[in-house]
């Protein structure tokens, strides 16, 4: 059974397709949630909550608008996002050296990504993890990096017209 | 298109930012006007989303923890549960307010009756937020059911009993809270009606967490300290 299938089996309340659901996906969604939050107990809470909302919505998935997993990537991350900034309005930046994406635990299957992100200058992987991956925002990056607010909309500007010439050299 | 390099700047900026999701309402709008009249952002727009599901889709594996899906699960049952006995509970509410009913329209400022207010207070607690249902099953061949329902951050529940023989002469039903260190405690003694129904107010005698088990048994009149006969009924939090 494919994914699609299985969700609608699941909008049908069928328990047994949210438990194959979860086998498939478990990993996948706590990952992301620990990625968001960098905490074990929230980002479990997180993984739960995603798919209790699976149960009750998976009728609201639109197979338009990209594939499952996808899908599933897009409203964990915006959900721990929603907790991280629910629980800890007031939480800074743990470490900025950590904010860099650690290339070497990233998953090998998109290697060029890998590989365009691993050239990109240390301080823009930063901002582009800490404003797409961790949720905040450009102000609080800018506060946190102790840099202004214009340096961190121009980091973000050249790491992504970087990675599109790297991963795109067909287009202009 | 023809753009002055230095006013376009900001829009991209704005591109990647929205692309990555991090601007705020107001910048979005913004951009949304100038997206509309230029095909070069439309594109890098396109493109960086692509890019940022890429680096979403990079996020490093790990392995959930098993009580994640015993907890999702949990929650799954809870809300079956809680959906059938909402029916239970309202349609036993109306046959209550049904049996007093030849008064009914004349008494409306008349308070509830015990029973009533008891099924209404069940009803309210199925219907929270936080509720929790127990379950409790006859451990003998009795067909008889229970639950017991409470609301987080409260020590009072209500317990719906349904298929009780009515006790026999001298006898009473008796609630037990059995511990996580194994204490018995004493509860609530009940009445089932012609029926076998029931619906009981308890106090839990310790946090909800620290319980182990729900235990009904059949006790002389007036109720006992420790069970003395088998246990009909149980419960497992
Ligand atoms: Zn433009």
């Amino acid at each position: 059974m494919d994914d699609i299938q299985l969700l609608l089996q699941i909008a049908t309340e069928d328990e047994g397709a949210l438990r194959e659901f979860y086998r498939r996906y478990a990993n996948l969604v706590f990952s992301m949630a620990l990625s968001v939050l960098q905490n074990h107990a929230i980002a479990e809470e997180v993984t739960q909550d995603v798919f209790w909302t699976i149960w009750r919505k998976a009728a609201l998935y639109d197979a338009d608008r990209g594939g499952v997993k996808t899908w599933l990537l897009t409203i964990t991350r915006r959900r721990a996002i929603d907790y991280r900034r629910r629980l800890k309005p007031t939480d800074s930046i743990d470490d900025p050296t950590s904010g860099a994406l650690p290339t070497s635990a990233l998953q090998s299957s998109d290697i060029d990504l890998q590989q365009a992100l691993a050239e990109l200058p240390d301080e823009q992987q930063a901002c582009v993890e800490l404003i797409y991956l961790r949720g905040f925002k450009q102000h609080e990056v800018a506060e946190q990096l102790a840099v202004p607010l214009g340096t961190v909309k121009s980091r973000i500007r050249l790491a992504l017209k970087r990675l599109r010439e790297r991963l795109s050299p067909i287009a202009d | 298109m023809n753009h002055a390099t230095d006013t376009h700047t900001e829009w991209e900026e704005l591109v990647a930012l929205h692309a990555l999701e991090g601007l705020e309402p107001a910048e979005a709008q913004r951009l949304e006007q100038h997206l509309a009249t230029c095909a070069d952002c439309q594109a890098a727009l396109a493109d960086y989303q692509g890019i940022a599901g890429r680096i979403q889709a990079s996020v490093p594996l790990v392995q959930a923890p098993a009580s994640i899906e015993r907890r999702l699960l949990r929650r799954v049952q809870q809300q079956r549960l809680r959906r059938s006995l909402r029916w239970v509970a309202t349609a036993a509410a109306l046959l209550i307010l049904a049996l007093g009913g030849g008064y009914w329209w004349g008494r409306q400022t008349a308070p509830l009756s015990a029973s009533e207010s008891r099924a209404a207070t069940a009803v309210a607690r199925i219907g929270a937020e936080k509720s929790q249902i127990l379950q409790l099953s006859a451990t003998t061949g009795l067909s008889a059911s229970a639950r017991c329902i409470w609301v987080f951050g409260e020590s009072q529940a209500s317990l719906i009993v349904a298929g009780l023989p009515p006790a026999a002469a001298g006898q009473t039903y008796q609630t037990w809270f059995v511990l996580k260190d194994q204490t018995v405690l004493a509860s609530t003694t009940f009445q089932v009606d012609a029926t076998g129904a029931a619906v009981v107010q308890l106090v839990a005698p310790a946090p909800w967490p620290d319980l182990a088990q729900m235990i009904i048994t059949s006790e002389p009149q007036g109720g006992s300290l420790q069970p003395s006969t088998p246990t009909l009924l149980a419960g497992t939090f």
